[in-house]
């Protein structure tokens, strides 16, 4: 087989490289008279990869036909200005309307979808660099899927439209948005969907540089005071980037948040996203959940979280059993866990990343009867006797469950 | 008082024989010697460590539908464990006292809707979470030998309707401890009121009242057009003159997508879903299609997706090509709502030939109308075509 990488560039870079020459090819043979630059770009700059040297400077091996079919086209490019124009008009004058709002970005939405895909793509990402943005006075609220049924701002609403249309081009893009450390001028929002659209670029598990990336983001947005103490919805629904990392590491951080000061909402988010975790079942994240000493300080709820432990994995009943004949966890957690063992209660709801994993019935039974004999044992063992009481009436009821 | 109100409800006794009520009233125990008939005798009494509140099987007879307040102690709370999972239900009581534990059933567990940001919304608008407040109930084996009851699949359409409506449950706040009452099966007089304070999923109604307590209690609207009551929503809220409150009201969150979503992941927790038969569509282009070599426009094959339900769960792609050089491909699968997902960026194969691959990324997506496979040959040289695309979709 011949490799793939030595006759041209990645796909992936290529798109980059496509957006590119065509915001070069925009700044250089526009017959504006004040073409802007990236090094000129008037403040407020929001995104500025000044760093990046596929956006910093031409490629001298741009491909010239690329270039010419990806210059932003009439359409997409005037369509997204007029959106902006429109939205800045109506935000001016203090008057803009949700249905205004909507059907503004609607009518985008569907002038981006009509014209050529890489013609549209290149327009997103010229404008999403040029730094510009208007708000649209609508909430972040997402459907099913993790796409966005409204979007608080053009540049977000754009990011949203660029993960849709061009998965790999997004991803690209958000790579660098991601690499960049945050700042106050940084978006949560954007943030979240650049943690998003990274995740959705990968057809399969995140390559090992961009799990780098993706968990480095989503310690960053755990670490954020500024963005705890004043959340925005969009900042709240990247929560879900922890759920989609998955590494214990962020164990720590996030208990830390659901027991620290931050604003209610933020705990809030905190709460869902440790419970997703633990539901997750990584023998990695129950432990970490396990011996965290900030959740020993919220004992009913370390108990819930570890009530979702699969005891037919040796690795995660040894972590039980330590934790139920540990003498430093109160007895009251411990009856708080055999009340709840096996947790089969769980949420559902749009999520920005991750999708809900059905829980099938044939499944859980299974596990069940195997928690049953496993709880069994435990009613036997001397040293947990002093909860055989709550081992004997959890017993009953599961089986009164599982009749 | 309306006429026009009157006049549909002579025709409504008419024509259903019902009991319309104009006036506004509270709900009254229903006369243990009268017995229960459909659709109280599908209601039932919750009991959680939150509290006391009230459920009904609704769609399958594992499943039981009541208020999430009812059962959710929230994260926010001191001491909170967040979830109880200690729920009894027993149906169609109608005691003077408490449901013994040999007359109650313990619930598996259940269903609630999250979301990340639920808290963060504007208050003044309307609570999320309050909107939201619905939970699905499940259980590994059937909690009644009588069909589940009705349910409209729009329940908020049916509570802004005029047709004839009904709560029931267990109020248990009208009384003091103690009193026999708390334990009975109450009932509002059926009612024509709309529910027209509206907050979304979230309705409400000045009249009618069912006192505090009945969290939980279904609320039925009649079916006009094949004459059975029909579940449609569950309530959550109320204020009751005779406890102080100004006027008597009510709110209902309805049931329509996204709490019979919560039901449909219930029912499939319950191990009692219906077998689902994928269906299978295969592509409307002749095949083979060639794919333009060295083209970023490549060539498209459609699939025109139509009689599946409305939400996605799972997607898998069948796909065949003779192309002499896999590397050279990028292949990407846009939905019929414009979202693109990658399927293979030039991978680093000897022969395209995927069966039955699992796509992910468009779960929750309606998949009905027109999806489109982009296979482009980015490179030039070597050439093939797509011989072969099926789509293999599961909607519900």
């Amino acid at each position: 087989m011949k490799p793939a990488t030595s006759r041209r560039l990645r796909p992936l870079t290529g798109s980059l490289l496509i957006a590119l020459a065509a915001l070069l090819g925009w700044l250089a043979f526009s017959k504006k008279s004040d073409p802007p630059s990236l090094a000129q770009k008037a403040p407020p700059v929001r995104y500025a990869p000044a760093s990046s040297p596929a956006l910093s400077s031409p490629s001298a091996t741009s491909p010239k036909p690329a270039l010419a079919a990806t210059l932003p086209s009439a359409g997409a490019r005037a369509a997204l200005l007029h959106t902006l124009a429109a939205l800045r008009a109506l935000q001016g004058a203090g008057t803009i309307t949700d249905t205004q709002a909507r059907e503004l970005l609607d009518h985008l939405r569907a002038e981006l979808a009509a014209g050529n895909l890489a013609v549209t793509v290149a327009a997103i990402v010229e404008f999403l660099v040029g730094g510009e943005d208007a708000a649209t006075s609508l909430a972040f609220a997402m459907e099913d899927g993790g796409a966005l049924s409204a979007a608080p701002s053009l540049r977000t609403f754009l990011l949203d439209q660029l993960g849709q249309l061009d998965p790999v081009a997004a991803a690209g893009f958000s790579r660098e948005f991601l690499a960049l450390p945050l700042s106050p001028a940084t978006i949560p929002d954007e943030s979240s969907l650049c943690l998003r659209n990274l995740a959705w670029g990968s057809p399969g598990p995140l390559a090992a540089a961009d799990r780098i990336l993706f968990d480095a983001r989503a310690t960053a947005l755990l670490q954020n005071t500024d963005w705890a103490a004043r959340p925005s919805a969009g900042f709240l629904e990247g929560f879900d980037a922890v759920v989609f990392s998955g590494n214990p590491a962020l164990v720590a951080p996030l208990a830390r948040i659901m027991n620290g000061a931050a604003a209610a909402s933020t705990r809030h988010a905190a709460h869902i996203a440790m419970d997703r975790l633990a539901l997750a079942g990584d023998s990695a994240v129950i432990a970490a959940i396990a011996t965290e000493p900030s959740l020993s300080e919220q004992p009913g709820l370390r108990a819930g979280l570890l009530a979702r432990a699969d005891v037919t994995n040796a690795a995660q009943r040894a972590i039980i059993e330590t934790y139920l004949r540990d003498p430093s966890v109160g007895e009251t957690e411990k009856k708080t866990f055999i009340a709840a063992f096996p947790l089969r209660s769980f949420t559902d709801g749009p999520r920005l990343i991750t999708q809900p994993k059905d829980q099938e019935g044939a499944d859980l039974i299974t596990s069940d009867r195997a928690s049953l004999v496993v709880m069994r044992e435990w009613a036997t063992d001397h040293s947990l006797s002093p909860l055989h009481p709550s081992l004997t009436a959890t017993i009953i009821r599961l089986q009164s469950m599982l009749r | 008082m309306n006429l026009r109100l009157v006049a549909r409800a002579s025709l409504l006794v008419n024509l259903a024989g019902l009991v319309t009520t104009l006036q506004a009233q509270s709900s009254a125990p229903i006369p243990q010697s009268t017995g229960l008939s459909y659709p109280d005798n599908l209601t039932g009494l919750v009991y959680s460590e939150v509290g006391q509140g009230s459920g009904a099987i609704v769609r399958h007879p594992r499943i039981v539908l009541s208020c999430a307040h009812v059962v959710f102690d929230d994260y926010l709370q001191a001491s909170a464990s967040g979830w109880t999972d200690l729920n009894d239900f027993t149906l169609a009581w109608n005691g003077d006292t408490a449901p013994s534990a040999e007359n109650a059933v313990p619930l598996r567990g259940y269903v609630r809707f999250s979301r990340y940001a639920e808290t963060s919304l504007n208050p003044e608008k309307y609570n999320l979470a309050f909107s939201e407040d619905f939970v699905a109930h499940f259980s590994y084996f059937n909690l009644t030998d009588n069909a589940p009851a009705a349910f409209w699949q729009d329940g908020v359409a049916a509570l802004r309707s005029s047709a004839p409506k009904r709560i029931t449950g267990y109020p248990a706040g009208l009384y003091n401890d103690g009193d026999p009452l708390q334990y009975r099966l109450h009932r509002t007089p059926d009612f024509l009121a709309r529910l027209s304070i509206d907050f979304g999923r979230y309705l409400g109604a000045v009249g009618p009242s069912t006192g505090s307590g009945n969290s939980g209690g279904p609320a039925w609207v009649y079916d006009l057009k094949n004459h059975e009551w029909k579940f449609a929503g569950v309530l959550v809220s109320g204020l009751e003159k005779s406890q102080g409150d100004l006027d008597n009201e009510i709110g209902v969150v309805g049931a329509n997508a996204a709490p019979w979503s919560l039901v449909t992941a219930a029912v499939k927790a319950s191990g009692g879903a219906a077998p689902v038969t994928p269906l299978l569509f295969n592509s409307t282009a002749a095949l083979p299609a060639a794919i333009p070599d060295g083209s970023r426009t490549g060539v498209s094959i459609p699939f025109d997706v139509s009689g599946a339900g409305k939400r996605l769960t799972t997607l898998r792609l069948s796909l065949s090509s003779d192309h002499a050089y896999p590397s050279d491909l990028t292949i990407t699968l846009r939905a019929p709502s414009g979202r693109n997902v990658v399927i293979a960026d030039r991978p680093e194969l000897d022969y395209v030939e995927l069966t039955e691959r699992e796509i992910t990324g468009f779960a929750g997506q309606n998949p009905n109308g027109r999806w489109t496979l982009l296979v482009r040959d980015v490179a030039t040289a070597d050439i093939g075509a797509v011989t072969e695309a099926r789509l293999t979709l599961i909607a519900r």
